[in-house]
């Protein structure tokens, strides 16, 4: 009986102590805001707590991925603790398109001319300071727009890409747009992450990493990665890095039927928590390094 | 003696054993005679609009002129909504809609089709009844279904070729309800769009393909 009330109360004090500790190492405010683009979209991200202007990341999710998943989520997570303003946004993301159709959604968020665009409102919020450069990061179609944004933006300092090509299945070739030279952002300025089970950009790590060389430039050497003396570049992740042993178009994903690609809702503790060139902790610190902090 | 077209299984079970069954037969294919006499057209009903309308044609389907659409398609309306109650004129309906279309563009059509729940659009697609619902303002008809008030110039459903004044009753065609939403894999797969319609009371089939590059003002180069 006193065990089991002392028990309890100890449980409680871990918890309140844990919860303290998590919303001070956090240190970051969560908001919601939305932007047009035709229809009402919604952002939602987080932003340091600590007085000050940071600059701005966008995260883009994937075709048919909410765009607050566990996947979206643990990347505003991340950004923000190094200092970034972090928003995930919605888009019409009902179905997969053409470079004009991506390119459309793309503009909408990141139109720079337009006060109803989501970087606006981003740039908007007293913790932002687009002049201190914006980054973008997504996943398939996310990382299709979050390579296009600098064309609609030219704030846009650097992009990453998590299963990002130009060919997604035999249906849809997207190379007019997304191959290097055929869009604002540099190569030297963009990081591409894909899996070497991926099945939309090829399915073998060959292919993936001749897609991943198709939107860098980057041809110079073969291997896992590649990467320029300022971090740009390309990696192909193996099964053996990610947790469930499959590196498909997800390989952030977990928990998932094995071998179904982007089956895992959950996040691959590696991806969020590492320090390797393809998880999150890194591929953020290669962002951080164009912009003012 | 037994006549070819009685020879398939499923009818001679039907056959001599049962004279109920044959009375019920028989009075059926009296009232098909009948319907083919007077024509189906004859089968008129007001409306709860107060509108004469007429029940539906069973057209030619689906007329030639709809890009994609297979001729062997039924033409049954895959939707949660009642029988498609048609309006005999097409052209009076969309007129009737024209204010509301100039009036609806520039608002949001989330926010104009705020009253329509997404479960009466699709039984498996809550994501593409979402991205209808930002492109297409509808007005839910008492009857049944919804007729198009707005659709957003560009947008897939635009150039897929609705129209104001079409009628729909789901966004679930076959091959539309056949796209599991849940599956990244799936939705990039997709590349057609469907969507069945009643135009001038006559049911059709639209379609559209995704990959197929477009000229497009707002393109990324």
């Amino acid at each position: 009986m006193y065990f089991s009330r002392y028990s309890t109360v100890a449980r409680t004090l871990l918890a309140a102590t844990l919860t303290l500790a998590c919303s001070w190492a956090a240190a970051q405010t969560s908001f919601t805001s939305s932007y047009s683009n035709g229809s009402t979209y919604s952002i939602t991200g987080k932003e340091p707590s600590a007085a000050g202007k940071y600059p701005v990341y966008v995260h883009i999710g994937g075709t048919g991925e909410s765009y607050n998943s566990a996947w979206a989520q643990a990347a505003v997570d991340a950004a923000a603790a190094k200092g970034f303003v972090a928003a995930s946004v919605q888009y019409d993301n009902a179905s997969f398109g053409t470079c004009a159709i991506i390119g459309g959604r793309a503009k909408g968020i990141f139109n720079a001319a337009s006060a109803s665009s989501a970087i606006s409102k981003l740039c908007a919020r007293s913790k932002a300071d687009c002049s201190k450069g914006i980054v973008t990061g997504g996943l398939s179609q996310g990382s299709i727009i979050s390579v296009l944004a600098k064309d609609y933006d030219s704030r846009v300092a650097a992009s990453f890409g998590q299963g990002t090509g130009s060919t997604y299945t035999a249906a849809y070739d997207l190379s007019s747009c997304i191959a290097n030279g055929k869009h604002k952002q540099p190569g030297d300025r963009i990081r591409v992450i894909n899996g070497e089970r991926d099945m939309f950009v090829g399915g073998t790590e060959a292919i993936a990493r001749s897609q991943a060389q198709l939107v860098t430039g980057l041809t110079s050497c073969s291997g896992q990665s590649c990467f320029r003396s300022n971090g740009s570049g390309w990696y192909i992740v193996k099964d053996a890095e990610v947790l469930d042993l499959n590196a498909d178009h997800c390989f952030m994903g977990y928990g998932g039927i094995v071998g179904v690609q982007c089956s895992g809702a959950l996040v691959d503790a590696g991806y969020q928590y590492g320090t390797s060139a393809w998880q999150l902790n890194a591929t953020l610190n290669w962002l951080k390094t164009f912009v003012t902090p | 003696m037994t006549v070819p077209v009685f020879s398939r299984p499923a009818l001679r079970r039907v056959g001599a054993a049962s004279p109920w069954r044959c009375a019920a037969l028989g009075s059926a294919l009296c009232g098909l005679a009948a319907l083919a006499l007077l024509g189906w057209d004859s089968l008129w009903v007001p409306s709860s609009e107060g509108r004469v309308v007429v029940k539906p044609r069973l057209a030619a389907w689906p007329p030639a002129e709809v890009p994609g659409a297979r001729r062997d398609d039924p033409p049954a309306l895959h939707g949660l909504a009642s029988a498609p109650a048609i309006a005999p004129d097409q052209a009076a309906l969309a007129a009737s809609f024209g204010g509301d279309d100039a009036a609806q563009a520039g608002k949001d059509p989330l926010q104009l089709n705020r009253d329509i729940p997404v479960q009466l659009l699709t039984q498996s697609r809550p994501l593409a009844a979402q991205s209808f619902l930002r492109h297409v303002v509808l007005r839910a008809v008492a009857r049944g279904g919804y007729v198009v008030r707005h659709v957003a110039p560009g947008s897939a459903w635009d150039r897929m070729g609705l129209q104001t004044g079409d009628r729909i009753y789901s966004l679930d065609t076959p091959a539309m309800a056949a796209v599991d939403e849940s599956s990244m894999v799936a939705l990039i797969q997709a590349s057609v769009l469907e969507l069945d319609i009643v135009r001038n009371g006559m049911p059709m089939r639209l379609s559209l393909a995704l990959n197929e590059e477009v000229a497009a003002d707002d393109g990324p180069r």
